[in-house]
């Protein structure tokens, strides 16, 4: 995760080959050709607004996007002009202000200093005026939620309530939560309310949902989160019924008759009663299919369908156990 | 080209809640391997979940089997219930394989497979990718389309239709003139010879009655033909009859039984009634059945659904009352 990867590494490689090219010319049209060349270049791991479909960018994304750019060109312009001026000969180390890192990093903090309310209340209304569940919605909301994260201007409400530890796990969850809570609920933004700031309403959710997340911990606090390997160990420390004891048991009662006159067509010994139970003592399908000399596919869809069909039943049926 | 890496999968920490749900699941199991089963279903279907509703799209997990402590018993499940749209599948894989496992019973019925990864730990989950449907039981992970494309998969499935619903009071009201409205219903003179004809009336006779003072007895029925079958060799006649019982209240009538030949139903066919929460309330299956007949009552603007199945084909017919 941590340290720069090949991908990283050949971006990286790519951006200082286009400096060096950079400094190398010396009029002023090749000039800016040069820097628009090294600034697209830089742009294309730009933190937020990314394209929609590879289609060029439009609305409050391009205007971002437009603004940085600016900022960009002229930040490299100065920094190529002092380079150029104080080492008149020819140039073989890359000063620090344009190295790759520098440069990528550059390109973070003018997003950042960018990004303020105003654009991403712009970036909500965006994704507002997009149809429920089409792909512009999606690729407005992806855009929203990084671009909130990136922003740094979520809260962290009631922080000196506990400890950093525990601080930590709730506050993960409560941005999990409420960034879920922005992305379905997106149409009831007001823009004329939490005094016209977008994030007021990001961040009055994200309070509450810091203080909902407490009390589900708080009732469920020592509860410890198992790890794959101890999953099978079962505890029974609360007494709820076995469930497959109780089915078993309710299928070969068959209070309606109903469970074991349900066949795969033409084989009245495959009822539903057979498979579910074969199911139930732990049986592959491989084995029940081997069994009853019946195809995967026929014995799976004739029991996923019926299970559909007879849950309304069965829970009624069961419902004293719950 | 501006493709990053990283954005290609969809990477979170599993939640504090996620776990304390798949555990109050877990503890109706007491098999090891089911209790473990469901547990990961769980956290499976829960990052799905958060991933769906960070891309604006409403869930439904009560709605869903894998959140229903009988369906998790009766089947390795691990669905997730989109509303108005279907069931999408979540596959679950622990780190360090390189095949999944899709269990058949969750072969059909399914919109798409979100193949979701947890970590040893338990501690967070990767969304490796999707495939539109499965047929067998394991799939290389290799095998799945990126999830880059996944939101414009999901944007193109079609919302499932709840407008196509046939109103059966209105068919009380109509005259003959109107009949085309509704060519795929037909009158039920046109099913049997005019003398086996015992409940019909004329749509004209009716359709000058004013509707508060319809006679008791008087019923229409309609019938539409469905082909079933591998060559589609079988024409099943799916017959409705409605009749005012009361003010509000209506006594309906679903029947199905073989288009003119008239020995049995194809064996196995089944017929099922779905009220408005989509819960089958009536079942049958044919075996050396001439006809399946159900008979129940609603109210006005009441909806429900007939389905009609022979092995893996299904026909869903929805009405309004």
């Amino acid at each position: 995760m941590s340290g720069i990867n090949k991908f990283e590494q050949e971006k990286h490689q790519l951006v200082e080959r286009l400096v060096r090219q950079l400094l190398a010319v010396s009029n002023y049209r090749q000039q800016t050709i040069a820097i628009n060349q090294l600034v697209a270049t830089i742009l294309r791991s730009r933190p937020i607004c990314h394209r929609f479909k590879g289609m060029p960018l439009t609305g409050i994304y391009q205007e971002i996007y437009l603004q940085a750019k600016e900022k960009l060109v002229n930040h490299i312009k100065i920094q190529t002009d002092l380079a150029q001026n104080s080492q008149q000969s020819r140039i073989t180390v890359i000063s620090t202000p344009l190295s790759a890192v520098a440069l990528y990093r550059l390109q973070n903090q003018i997003f950042l200093a960018h990004l303020d309310d105003q654009q991403l209340k712009k970036m909500g209304l965006a994704a507002q005026s997009f149809a429920l569940n089409s792909e512009l919605r999606t690729y407005a909301l992806t855009e929203l939620v990084r671009a909130i994260k990136f922003s740094g201007r979520l809260c962290r409400p009631h922080r000196s309530k506990f400890s950093t530890d525990l601080y930590q796990t709730l506050y993960e969850e409560a941005i999990a939560e409420t960034l879920g809570y922005i992305c379905l609920n997106i149409d009831l933004y007001d823009p004329e309310r939490g005094d016209k700031k977008f994030m007021n309403w990001v961040n009055f959710k994200l309070d509450k949902s810091v203080l909902k997340c407490y009390e589900q911990y708080h009732k469920y606090a020592q509860f410890e989160i198992p790890s794959s390997e101890t999953l099978e160990q079962i505890v029974q420390e609360i007494a709820v019924p076995d469930l497959t004891e109780v089915l078993r048991e309710y299928l070969i009662k068959d209070p309606e008759q109903i469970f074991s006159t349900t066949h795969i067509r033409n084989r009245p010994d495959a009822n539903f009663t057979r498979v579910a139970l074969a199911k139930f003592s732990g049986k592959s399908w491989e084995e029940i299919s081997r069994q009853l000399e019946i195809p995967i596919p026929t014995l799976s869809s004739f029991y996923n369908r019926w299970c559909r069909r007879f849950a309304p039943l069965i829970n009624t049926g069961l419902k004293h156990h719950f | 080209m501006n493709t990053n890496a990283k954005s290609t999968v969809f990477q979170t920490h599993i939640s504090w809640s996620a776990h304390i749900q798949a555990e109050k699941f877990r503890r109706y199991q007491s098999q090891g391997s089911k209790a473990k089963q469901v547990y990961l279903n769980t956290l499976a279907v829960s990052v799905a979940n958060s991933y769906l509703n960070l891309l604006g799209w409403s869930t439904s997990l009560v709605q869903s089997d894998s959140w229903n402590p009988i369906s998790q018993t009766m089947m390795n499940v691990a669905d997730l219930q989109i509303p108005g749209y279907g069931k999408l599948e979540c596959p679950v894989v622990l780190s360090g394989q390189s095949t999944v496992i899709v269990p058949p019973e969750t072969w059909s019925g399914r919109i798409g497979y979100l193949v979701v990864m947890l970590d040893q730990a338990l501690q967070s989950a990767t969304i490796l990718g999707f495939v539109p449907e499965v047929h067998q039981m394991e799939l290389s992970l290799e095998q799945l389309e990126s999830l880059s494309k996944f939101p414009t998969y999901l944007s193109q499935q079609k919302r499932l239709e709840p407008t196509t619903n046939t109103g059966l009071s209105a068919w009380m009201m109509r005259t003959l003139d109107s009949e085309a409205l509704d060519s795929d219903w037909q009158q039920l003179d046109q099913l049997f010879p005019p003398l086996k004809v015992m409940n019909f009336r004329n749509g004209q006779e009716l359709a000058q009655l004013p509707s508060t003072s319809v006679a008791a007895s008087a019923s229409v029925s309609r019938f539409k033909l469905v082909r079933l079958g591998q060559d589609a060799e079988y024409t099943i006649a799916l017959i409705l009859d409605i009749q005012p019982f009361n003010e509000k209240e209506f006594n309906v009538s679903v029947k199905v039984s073989n288009y003119q030949d008239e020995g049995y139903l194809p064996e196995g066919l089944e017929l099922v009634i779905v009220d408005q929460a989509s819960h089958s309330v009536m079942t049958a299956q044919a075996n050396q059945t001439e006809t399946i007949e159900f008979c129940f009552s609603g109210e006005l603007e009441e909806n429900f659904a007939v389905e009609i199945a022979l092995e893996e084909q299904f026909v869903v017919e929805h009405f309004t009352i």
